[in-house]
């Protein structure tokens, strides 16, 4: 193991004003600490990845228990299977509108309390899988990146293995303010996530293994050592290193990481793998990873870090499709409140008005409940902090003056397009402006005008300027299925129905 | 204006409100100062001062039709000016100046965030050039010992002289994280650094007298933290500071009295519109092969 010293940042300027270290600030301290919830119900979006939409495999009335398939991708599309997070019956089976805005089939299962696993759930007995059957098992837990992109995890592998990538990268750098998850899952299953990283990095084929985490992190860094020492024998010819990375928001975005670790900065379509030959899984998807492998538990629930602005917070792990409601009242004082119901988290996340029907999902790091107060607005004083914030070098005050004004055009010449609604700017903007409303919403506009491809599907399929587009089903594995409206039920023995 | 909208949810803490509240605290001490030195009349300069400001911006945003903000930058600047005022000055000189920094030189050009000059300076240069009696005939400060220039007891400018209390003032800024330490200092390094270099050519033993008697500390804290005009963070803020500091050294043999404190301060803030307009228009035209 080599520990190398360098401090790796993508912000390189002068550190002026380091209001994006959320780790020094008391205010944002989050409690490690994990709470299991029960629902009474979950709600099981088709649609909680990167992709296209699963078709339902059960049907109103059904009674489905604990890493059930419930949902598998049509034959050729681009998309994971989604299993159960709880026992009990199908209630019904009607469209949902996710806060993104997606609208899909979801799932509505009515708990039985008895907590019962479907018979394909059982530890594995014999870890030292090959590369195609980490692929297999990976594709077939439904695992996709659980930072928030929602990439299924196969087609990162995919990727990685065609462009033969040469290093595995482990992000272990949270770096929002009062989310904790990430932390929370390195802290108590560093073990998962160390065997998990090099079952992946067999799959990938890379020998490598990159950790990046921030040195403030040092509970985290202990455990992820320890981890090592107590697995080393079984990692022979994989070589960890850690990659030190200054704690400020959003280093852990793939662009950031590039510009930091490799003085890379990636244009709109490309992508680690092909310009770094790095490949990029955050530490919660690798311990998903692992856990489908070594327990042969598919994903079916995820640490949730639920927070508010006064401190109140903790962790929680919940079954996928929890009612946000059900959430909320694992937090004392937090059952109906009257507050602002952030889907996410508070730079990043959505606000929603139904926590009832509005269920967690893979992609959901965090549940946040805020004050109603709003930001009072002033003029621009022209202070320039939203330059100095911007993690991709724009100049948000400019965008937001002339998007604000109809020039589009005139913004398209500043880059409008390449915003990644991070929030920073509008975060340390002192008068208040909503620059990264204004100019994400034309960003967003801007690039699902972009249409891309995926390697094997025929037709070109809108995601909305995702970044990795690499379709993970198998030709030959398509073509085994004779009839079009048959499926294979992953994790459950390749059963056709 | 209140608002409601999406992310993010929460927001820094030192917001524009809690910024210019902050620097008015930090004027405080010398505006304490001021009327012990000075009389009662000084307090009564500074008030008019910056009643008149706000109630000039109030009008003029009334007239535009946008809505006042609520900020205290008026009364800052308006106190600002106050300072820079010569302890004798009438009342009319007082408001004279403060209308012209307030209508021609903020509103007229957009008001808040949009000004180009710093309003408190230029009114300031505008009632030198109307009024051209205001001006103190130079006073012979050797006879004064270092400390009582140091604490301000000798005759200057209402605000411009106690040394001890604009750093008290550039303390508490820091503290609250509404002003860089290190753009002050870059000024006062740097000019001090071209002063001792002038002293060792000349002979001469003038470097301490002049930082502590010529205002130039009052520029450094409550002039150049004026967000608008100048840069307030990074290389750009501290290259700023070291354009200004090498313009005082310049003038320092040229001029005298209040114009020190004020031609530097507006100088650089021309340069910086400059300087900003040709980066913006630069980056605008950088061929990106991603679009």
């Amino acid at each position: 193991m080599q520990i190398g010293e360098h401090v790796y940042s993508f912000h390189n300027g002068f550190k002026s004003d380091n209001a994006l270290d959320f780790s020094k600030r008391s205010s944002f301290d989050c409690d490690v600490m994990l709470e299991r919830v029960y629902p009474t119900r979950i709600i099981l979006p088709m649609l909680q990845h990167c992709g296209e939409e699963c078709v339902p495999t059960v049907r109103v009335g059904s009674h489905v228990t604990i890493g059930q398939c419930i949902g598998a991708p049509s034959p050729g599309s681009f998309a994971v299977p989604i299993h159960s997070g709880i026992s009990g019956n199908v209630t019904a089976i009607k469209p949902i509108t996710l806060p993104t805005g997606n609208t899909c089939q979801a799932v509505y299962i009515e708990s039985d309390r008895k907590r019962t696993y479907h018979s394909s759930i059982r530890p594995r007995n014999d870890v030292n899988v090959s590369a195609a059957q980490v692929m297999g098992i990976v594709r077939d837990s439904g695992v996709v990146g659980m930072g928030g992109e929602g990439i299924p995890t196969i087609a990162k592998i995919n990727r990685a293995r065609k462009l033969k990538v040469k290093q595995l990268l482990v992000n272990c750098l949270q770096s929002e303010p009062f989310a904790a998850c990430d932390y929370l899952r390195i802290g108590e299953y560093a073990d998962y996530i160390i065997m998990g990283a090099v079952a992946m990095a067999g799959a990938c084929g890379v020998k490598v293994i990159n950790i990046l985490i921030s040195k403030e992190h040092k509970y985290e860094i202990t455990a992820l050592k320890s981890a090592m020492e107590r697995s080393c024998t079984e990692y022979s010819g994989y070589a960890f290193n850690f990659k030190f990375m200054k704690q400020r928001y959003p280093q852990g975005y793939y662009r950031m990481v590039s510009k930091a670790l490799y003085g890379v900065e990636l244009k709109e379509n490309e992508t680690l793998e092909e310009k770094c030959k790095a490949v990029l899984f955050n530490c919660s998807t690798i311990y998903s990873c692992w856990e489908a492998i070594k327990d042969g538990i598919p994903l079916v629930s995820r640490v949730i870090s639920i927070s508010t602005e006064n401190g109140i917070s903790h962790n929680v792990l919940a079954p996928i499709g929890t009612p946000v409601s059900e959430l909320l009242d694992s937090v004392n004082g937090m059952t109906n409140t009257s507050k602002r119901i952030i889907w996410g988290n508070h730079l990043t996340g959505i606000e929603i008005n139904n926590p009832n029907d509005t269920p967690i999902i893979k992609t959901t790091s965090g549940v946040c409940v805020v004050n109603r107060s709003e930001i009072s607005v002033a003029p621009c004083s022209g202070c320039g902090k939203c330059v100095d914030a911007c993690p991709m070098d724009l100049e948000p005050v400019i965008l937001h003056s002339l998007l604000i004004s109809g020039k589009q055009d005139k913004a398209d010449e500043f880059f409008a397009r390449r915003c990644i609604s991070c929030g920073a700017c509008s975060y340390v903007c002192p008068s208040g402006l909503d620059l990264t409303g204004v100019i994400a919403a034309y960003s967003s506009s801007r690039r699902s005008q972009v249409r891309y491809p995926y390697s094997s599907v025929n037709d070109r399929i809108n995601i909305g300027g995702a970044s990795l587009l690499e379709a993970y089903t198998e030709q030959e594995q398509v073509q085994q299925v004779k009839d079009t409206n048959a499926f294979t039920l992953p994790f459950e023995g390749g059963k056709i129905v | 204006m209140i608002e409601r909208r999406g992310a993010p949810f929460i927001h820094i803490d030192t917001s524009a409100a809690y910024q210019s509240i902050a620097r008015l605290v930090a004027l405080l001490p010398i505006i304490v100062g001021s009327v012990y030195f000075n009389g009662l009349y000084a307090a009564f300069l500074i008030l008019l001062c910056m009643v008149t400001f706000t109630a000039s911006d109030w009008i003029c945003d009334s007239i535009r039709g946008s809505k006042y903000v609520r900020d205290l930058t008026s009364p800052y600047m308006g106190a600002v000016f106050a300072l820079l005022l010569p302890v004798d000055a009438s009342w009319i000189m007082a408001v004279t100046g403060v209308l012209f920094g307030s209508v021609v030189v903020k509103q007229l050009y957009g008001g808040r965030g949009s000004y180009f000059l710093v309003p408190a300076a230029m009114g300031r240069l505008f009632v030198r050039v109307v009024f051209p009696s205001i001006e103190p005939d130079p006073v012979d400060l050797s006879g004064y010992h270092l400390a009582e220039l140091f604490v301000g007891r000798y005759p200057s400018l209402i605000g411009t002289s106690c040394a001890l209390l604009i750093m008290l003032g550039l303390i508490y800024m820091c503290v609250k994280r509404v002003y860089k330490i290190y753009i002050p200092a870059t000024y006062v390094i740097s000019l001090s650094f071209l002063l001792i270099i002038k002293d060792i050519v000349m002979g001469s033993h003038e470097t301490v007298f002049f930082m502590l008697t010529s205002g130039v500390l009052f520029t450094a804290v409550y002039l150049m933290c004026d967000e608008t005009t100048f840069i307030s963070f990074g290389a750009g803020a501290m290259l700023e500071a070291l354009i200004c500091a090498f313009l005082t050294f310049i003038l320092s043999s040229k001029v005298t009295g209040v114009d020190i404190i004020i031609i530097p301060v507006l100088i650089t803030g021309v340069f910086t519109k400059i300087i900003n307009y040709a980066r913006y228009v630069l980056s605008s035209r950088v061929e990106d092969k991603s679009l």
